[in-house]
């Protein structure tokens, strides 16, 4: 998988996309977060079209739940950070 | 450049997916290619994907926010330029609060990532299900490309002296924006972007404008992405804008009066303050027909109305309700549909005249009022409505020598 590493450079247009007073570390955060979506992304919906593969009866399904509970979980906690860093911003302006 | 229309909603919804990365891209169009009759298309950049467009316009674009070369705003913009009518989703995370602001004019809807495929499920379901398949295509691009409504003059000037306040208060400011259609349905709309929501819908404009909070209307109106007078859009050149204000408003009080569980009368008054709001695509994109009520098919206005709070993602309930607000809803309990086209007949009575003369009147049948027992109700009701239609006068008077912001 060809994910974007979070801790490369700022393209040109990252100033303008983040939060304008929180500065870098924010920006990197906020990156850091969107690469981190991108692969929950991935794996919510990949486990997604493979739970609907497997018979229920099959004991891969719960592995399948499994995988699909945990990124959800993965996600709520991504998203306490989203939060976090959003509240950091609002503060700053 | 010429750009081909956007197919006619009649055609089989086709969708096209822009991320930049190629697994996410593929999963999301594959999901949207079993629910889409016209199929997916995929694009891993915003050149790619206007090269796509070009040659096969589609119905709905969603595209990724963060892509390398040119981001997802500025493609949604020229989407929004270009193809007008086609339904713009964007993908962004929680963190990215400041760019999804400068999406707002733009963008239809907004879905958070982690993409979860029922989230998007839900979404089509929501917006094929008002798709008007008989619209011309002058309609479609005004419903598709409205980014505002107008506002009536008392709301805008109320509201923009509280933003330009330091530290505004939000229930203060849901006072002015819950009197206002154009108002409540931006706040609606943002609202119910699960960037915010966490994917639950919100029906009631206070709690929409709570949950946005004060700071962020400032930013919304710095960047004059929340309220536009009249003047500044088309469409309000042929409307009264703070007439159908007005009227809003008193089918929004009768509307919520109406209902006793507290949910589903917040759920009329927004359907209520929101049943005219097709009028403005039409009259943006038809001048000539408003105030001709012979050349409008009753209901249409409705439909219309029902499609943009629709794309806008708006709660089923409200678009629902809006849908069915000209006719008898067919709803066997009385729910906030029936409490919209109740209150739209009772304005009409007590000469609010149902949006003046810009279209074809509500009339409440016998079968209606029989159905829910509403003989006995119907003297406290008109009395509601009076009621409603001074405090309305009150309210949104228009304002001598003001000028909207």
């Amino acid at each position: 998988m060809n994910l974007p590493d979070s801790f490369a450079e700022p393209d040109a247009n990252a100033l303008r996309r983040g939060p304008r007073a929180v500065g870098v570390a924010a920006d990197s955060a906020s990156r850091l977060i969107h690469d981190l979506n991108n692969v929950l992304t991935v794996m919510l919906t990949t486990s997604s079209f493979l739970g609907a593969e497997v018979n229920p009866q099959s004991p891969l399904f719960g592995d399948v739940n499994d995988i699909v509970n945990q990124a959800r979980r993965a996600a709520t906690l991504v998203q306490q950070l989203s939060q976090q860093l959003r509240a950091e911003g609002r503060r700053a302006l | 450049m010429h750009s081909h229309p956007t197919p006619p909603a009649a055609s089989p919804l086709r969708a096209l997916i822009v991320d930049d990365v190629p697994e996410i891209s593929f999963a999301v169009a594959r999901y949207l290619g079993q629910h889409c009759a016209g199929g997916a298309l995929i694009a891993n950049s915003a050149a790619e994907a206007l090269t796509q467009l070009e040659t096969m316009p589609v119905h709905i674009v969603i595209s990724d926010l963060r892509m390398p070369n040119r981001d997802g705003i500025s493609f949604l913009a020229e989407v929004h330029r270009r193809w007008p009518a086609t339904l713009r989703v964007l993908l962004t995370g929680q963190s990215q609060w400041e760019s999804a602001l400068l999406a707002v004019p733009h963008c239809h809807q907004f879905i958070s990532k982690p993409v979860e495929l029922h989230h998007l499920g839900a979404l089509l379901a929501r917006v094929s299900a008002w798709l008007d398949p008989t619209l011309d295509a002058a309609t479609a691009d005004s419903l598709g490309g409205l980014a505002m409504l107008p506002s009536a003059q008392a709301s805008l000037v109320a509201l923009h002296g509280m933003l330009a306040s330091p530290h505004p208060r939000s229930a203060d400011l849901a006072t002015v924006i819950r009197r206002d259609p154009g108002l409540s349905a931006k706040v609606l709309q943002i609202a119910n972007a699960s960037f915010f929501g966490g994917g639950s819908r919100i029906s009631d404009v206070d709690g929409a404008t709570s949950l946005l909070g004060a700071s962020y209307l400032q930013d919304l109106h710095r960047r004059g992405a929340l309220m536009t007078p009249a003047r500044n859009g088309g469409m309000g050149a042929a409307l009264d804008v703070d007439a159908l204000a007005r009227h809003a408003l008193v089918v929004a009080q009768t509307a919520k009066a109406t209902l006793k569980d507290p949910r589903a009368a917040e759920a009329a008054y927004s359907a209520g303050l929101l049943h005219s709001v097709g009028w403005f695509a039409m009259a943006a994109a038809h001048p000539g027909l408003v105030g001709d009520a012979s050349q409008v098919p009753p209901g249409m206005a409705e439909r219309l109305g029902a499609q943009l709070l629709s794309f806008w993602g708006l709660p089923s309930q409200i678009v629902s309700a809006v849908a069915q607000s000209f006719y008898a809803p067919e709803e066997e309990t009385f729910g906030p549909a029936s409490a919209v086209h109740l209150a739209r007949g009772l304005a009409n009575v007590i000469g609010q005249g149902d949006l003046g003369a810009i279209g074809p009147r509500v009339s409440l049948s016998d079968d209606f009022v029989i159905k829910h027992n509403l003989q006995t109700r119907l003297p406290a009701l008109l009395d509601k409505a009076s009621n409603a239609d001074i405090q309305a006068r009150r309210s949104l008077s228009p304002i001598p020598g003001a000028v909207a912001v």
